[in-house]
């Protein structure tokens, strides 16, 4: 068997993983960001199925930034900082922002059953973190891997920072 | 031995993929136990298409030893590197692949520690990987729809018949 641990804090949206840093839950019409690189995450223009870790889904948290709470400056500050590092092989290169809408994870299903949850998992250094989770972890990495199936056409679409907060702030 | 005349550089992933060194092969293929027959045991003489999918082999092999030996400082810095047993797990997996029998996967790292093998291959897709606890998990979609599931699957056993038929060269 995996001596993998396969719980996550918790599972429960109505509950904040950090509520002395947390803006709040995570709501159903909440944007989210996940930011994506080549080549670690997108080859050819495709994301990859690696670009949703599968121990992230399980027990780590897929991080993503609450769009209503971080700043831009904050999310392209990030990013400008991971592309900074020198690189033999050639500089990492920037493939955008995802934009993810809350309820439209939430209301993924797989044969019935709900197949993600979005968690408030704020804390000191990013108050607008959340992170997705599978809904059932203990059915096993298999099972995790077809998800992460769903996932990714959200991930396919995407937008400099600055595109994705003036959409933001129109919608 | 067979030698390259590849120019000499860093050993990065890029070179990899588009290169193959002969001074490298780190096995010997007739010593394996895989069940799968070796590429001298499958014709008695290699069609120009077998030394092809031995060579792809090979490269993925190499593939994994450069990305296993990517100094720290070339390393994503987000991620978990994977552990010394999943590149090890991972090696043994490729060594048991059918080499003339089907097409080779993409391999890379995921940011949680996986070792990735993913196959989409006419309307299949594969996706396995590795995190250095001895074995594997798996799920694929066929092109007629049915899926397969497999976790915990020992890495010496190598890829499922059913599997390996589904993404058959």
């Amino acid at each position: 068997m995996s001596s993998i641990p396969t719980h996550s804090p918790h599972l429960d949206e109505s509950i904040s993983a950090a509520p002395d840093f947390s803006p709040g839950i995570v709501k159903d019409d909440e944007r989210l960001l996940r930011a994506l690189f080549n080549p670690e995450h997108v080859q050819d223009g495709q994301v990859l199925d690696r670009a949703i870790p599968v121990q992230d889904l399980r027990r780590r948290g897929f991080s993503v930034h609450r769009m209503a709470h971080v700043s831009p400056e904050f999310v392209q500050r990030s990013i400008d900082e991971l592309l900074a590092r020198p690189r033999r092989a050639g500089p990492w290169a920037d493939e955008g922002v995802a934009v993810l809408l809350t309820s439209g994870i939430r209301t993924l299903q797989l044969e019935g059953a709900r197949a993600f949850v979005v968690i408030d998992t704020a804390h000191a250094g990013n108050p607008g973190h959340a992170s997705i989770y599978v809904a059932k972890p203990e059915k096993g990495e298999s099972y995790t891997r077809e998800l992460r199936g769903l996932l990714l056409p959200f991930l396919q679409e995407r937008k400099s920072v600055a595109e994705a907060y003036a959409i933001n702030g129109k919608a | 031995m067979m030698t390259s005349t590849l120019p000499a550089g860093p050993r990065t992933p890029e070179r990899a993929r588009n290169q193959i060194d002969f001074h490298w092969l780190p096995f010997d293929i007739q010593g394996q136990t895989s069940t799968w027959p070796s590429p001298h045991q499958s014709r008695s003489v290699g069609s120009a298409l077998d030394i092809e999918a031995t060579l792809q082999q090979w490269k993925l092999l190499r593939q994994l030893d450069v990305i296993q030996n990517t100094p720290e400082s070339e390393r994503w810095p987000n991620a978990d590197w994977p552990s010394e047993q999943a590149f090890k797990d991972a090696n043994l997996f490729i060594q048991r692949l059918p080499p003339t029998a089907i097409h080779m996967p993409d391999l890379g790292l995921a940011d949680d520690g996986e070792v990735n093998f993913l196959w989409k291959v006419s309307g299949v897709h594969l996706d396995l990987g590795f995190y250095g606890t001895g074995s594997f998990s798996y799920f694929a979609r066929a092109q007629d729809g049915r899926k397969f599931y497999g976790d915990d699957i020992p890495a010496s056993n190598g890829l499922p018949y059913e599997i390996a038929s589904l993404i058959r060269a």
